[in-house]
């Protein structure tokens, strides 16, 4: 049904899917603008995140591309089409909003059946695509329950199997994870892998950065409106050309330890506590030898899990002060 | 895709009604409450504007020649009947005191009768003056019998037969549509306009509630046609009406007999007046309801301004109370509530037996009011969109 994922290194070279530029948008009576001049592409296959604080208009820009609102400026085209008159794109499009929209008085059957008739999907589709995307939400067990007796995660893999029914080519997730138990979330996170393998386009916003880092390909930061930063997950964590390991010794390092780790440009937080830079995995065996050469070895290390979390503070920061 | 999107919107409206047993319990069980109670409780102040007849039970201690020709008169006369069976809320109770047939023929004395044990409180005055009236009719003419009897005995008196020598005419040209309903007649009627436009609760709390929950906002990114979204809203709304109006009018016609009340009766009514006027009571009580939906924010502002507009335009409509008792500038005030065009076309088929094109005017002013409603509330809601 899908077309098989493009490899990351053919990105660049398949046209966009998803093509923002100069988007504004000001809401009546606001005093400012909620987007300002956005930029950014996303290719077919791709996985693109949308990172930035509560208010930065990431759920302004998933409105202006799902259609749902008219920006003042600017040009978004979705498959060459501009969404907001864009019927065959609503057919090959869905979003996984952030509130739980469907219907809790209605069973998770009721309430798939209805938007299976709302994608207008033939009843044979339909129990095909109820299987698949119950499966893929694991959701077979409940789905005769009201909506309104689910738990948090199971009403979120709900509403992501909704969007799913549709089996879009681009799908929009708004925060899909948020708020919910790790089951749930690696439940979620799985289905989202598997979509995209198959090569379904996703544009996900999320504040939990190991699952952008994990799950996307390239990044747009935007705070106030404004694009601060986009580009491949490479690019950006690039940006601080670094890659940090945190590290608790096993005891004190004396000044021969210290001045054996300085090559990694160490940042001594205690004598015990520093922070390194390690370029990849050769330079963190040669840190842990280093500190074997001195009697010591690390006790706890930490390394990439934040490593996106770092990058974003950075961009925020700079962001504030300029 | 407009059928598929369609269908599903419908069902995915009928489940979320039949699972409201609230809104359910507001649209039936309230109307036919209302129809039930006030059709009984204002029987006879409706009867009464129709020349209700009262009763009268008679303790007769005198049993005397002049006692029975006075009951007798009594009896003759248009409003009051002599009965024998026990007195009810309706009845006046009438002692005759002993020596009472002979007081008739003494100049001197002054006959006695005894309203016992007195005139029922539900009684108004006028009713109560009616009756002295007719008790005193009844005794001159007594009187004049036993008088009569006295002075020429061979002389045949019967003044029940005697013409009073009194012609009515009238001054006005009656108007053929000039009908008072009775309670059943006007009740029906009113209660199942009421109803009818309190589908404004449930269908615009439903619309906030979705909106509430982002189902608008999610809908509007699938492929189904905004027509189906809105027509899947409606239609079951309109079924739910057009079932309202059947079961109030059982109700008028089975229930209200059961517990005493008169029987409304549907024998020359054109059903297809009633039809045309029950899909405009709905069109209008439709648009009623979306607009309140886009005007409200949330469902408790629905709930409130549904509920005391629906109040106000019913007490302003001749709900509660019947226009034809209103004051000329109220009544004249009554005509901008559409539950008064919707209660009217009603009346006009009921009390009338007006046909489709007798009723045609009141459904297409109902039906021009749930249109406009309709139009301003798409176009508020694309404003708000946009």
């Amino acid at each position: 049904m899908n077309s098989p994922r493009p490899r990351k290194h053919d990105m660049a070279s398949t046209p966009p899917l998803v093509q923002v530029e100069g988007l504004t948008h000001r809401y009546p009576g606001a005093g400012v603008d909620a987007l300002r001049a956005v930029d950014f592409r996303v290719a077919e296959g791709e996985v693109h995140g949308l990172l930035g604080p509560n208010g930065a208009g990431k759920s302004t820009l998933l409105a202006i591309l799902t259609g749902t609102l008219r920006p003042d400026r600017g040009q978004v085209r979705v498959d060459g089409l501009d969404p907001r008159h864009g019927r065959r794109l609503r057919g090959i499009s869905a979003i996984v909003p952030q509130e739980y929209a469907f219907y809790p008085a209605l069973s998770g059957r009721e309430n798939l059946a209805f938007f299976g008739g709302v994608y207008g999907l033939p009843r044979r589709l339909y129990r095909e695509r109820l299987a698949w995307c119950t499966d893929i939400c694991q959701l077979g067990e409940v789905l005769e329950r009201p909506a309104r007796v689910y738990s948090g995660g199971l009403k979120r893999r709900l509403n992501l199997a909704i969007a799913l029914l549709n089996r879009p080519r681009i799908l929009y997730l708004d925060e899909p994870t948020v708020g919910i138990d790790a089951h749930s979330r690696q439940t979620i996170l799985g289905a989202i892998r598997t979509l995209r393998e198959q090569g379904t386009t996703m544009i996900y916003t999320s504040h939990y950065m190991e699952e952008v880092e994990a799950i996307c390909d390239s990044l747009t930061v935007i705070n106030a409106g404004q694009v601060i930063a986009s580009g491949t997950l490479e690019q950006m964590l690039g940006r601080l050309g670094i890659t940090r390991l945190y590290l608790e010794l096993s005891g004190a390092a004396d000044k021969q330890a210290q001045q054996a780790l300085a090559t990694w440009q160490a940042q001594w937080q205690a004598p015990d506590k520093v922070v390194l830079e390690a370029a990849d995995s050769s330079d963190i065996v040669r840190i842990l030898q280093a500190l074997a050469q001195h009697g010591l070895s690390a006790r706890r290390l930490r390394y990439g899990i934040s490593r996106l979390e770092a990058v974003y503070m950075q961009l925020l920061e700079d962001t504030e002060a300029s | 895709m407009m059928g598929r999107g369609l269908r599903a919107c419908i069902n995915k409206e009928g489940l979320l009604l039949w699972r409201d047993p609230h809104a359910l319990v507001l649209l039936f069980l309230m109307p036919a409450a209302f129809i039930l109670i006030m059709s009984l409780a204002l029987q006879e102040q409706f009867r009464a504007g129709e020349g209700l007849t009262h009763f009268v039970w008679v303790e007769d201690l005198d049993e005397s020649e002049g006692s029975r020709k006075l009951l007798a008169y009594i009896d003759a006369h248009d409003s009051f009947r002599i009965s024998d069976e026990e007195p009810g809320d309706n009845t006046f109770r009438l002692r005759i005191a002993p020596g009472f047939g002979a007081s008739l023929d003494d100049d001197n004395a002054r006959p006695a009768v005894y309203l016992t044990p007195g005139v029922p409180a539900s009684f108004d005055g006028q009713r109560e003056q009616l009756f002295l009236g007719a008790l005193r009719e009844a005794l001159g003419r007594a009187r004049i019998e036993i008088f009569t009897a006295r002075v020429a005995p061979d002389f045949d008196l019967d003044l029940a037969t005697v013409d009073d020598g009194l012609e009515v005419r009238y001054l006005y040209q009656r108007d053929e549509d000039d009908v008072a309903p009775s309670a059943v007649q006007q009740n029906v009627p009113a209660w199942l306009v009421f109803g009818a436009f309190f589908i404004a609760i449930p269908l615009s709390t439903t619309i906030i509630r979705e909106r509430e929950l982002g189902m608008d906002r999610r809908l509007r990114t699938t492929p189904v046609f905004q027509a189906s979204i809105l027509l899947g809203k409606l239609l079951p709304y309109f079924v739910l009406n057009q079932m309202q109006v059947i079961v109030m009018l059982a109700v008028g016609i089975y229930a209200v007999p059961a517990l005493g009340g008169e029987a409304l009766q549907m024998s020359g009514v054109h059903s297809g007046a009633m039809a045309v006027m029950a899909a405009a009571i709905s069109l209008a009580a439709l648009g009623y309801a979306l607009l309140i939906a886009v005007i409200c924010r949330t469902t408790e502002q629905a709930t409130l301004l549904g509920g005391t507009g629906n109040i106000l335009l019913a007490a302003l409509g001749g709900i509660m109370v019947p226009k034809f008792i209103m004051p000329p500038a109220l009544q004249a005030v009554a005509e901008v509530s559409p539950m008064a065009w919707g209660l009217d076309g009603l009346l006009a088929a009921l009390l009338h037996g007006a046909d489709i094109a007798g009723v045609s005017a009141f459904a297409a002013t109902l039906a021009s009011f749930g249109g406009i409603a309709i139009l301003l509330a798409w176009l508020i809601q694309r404003q708000r969109q946009v």
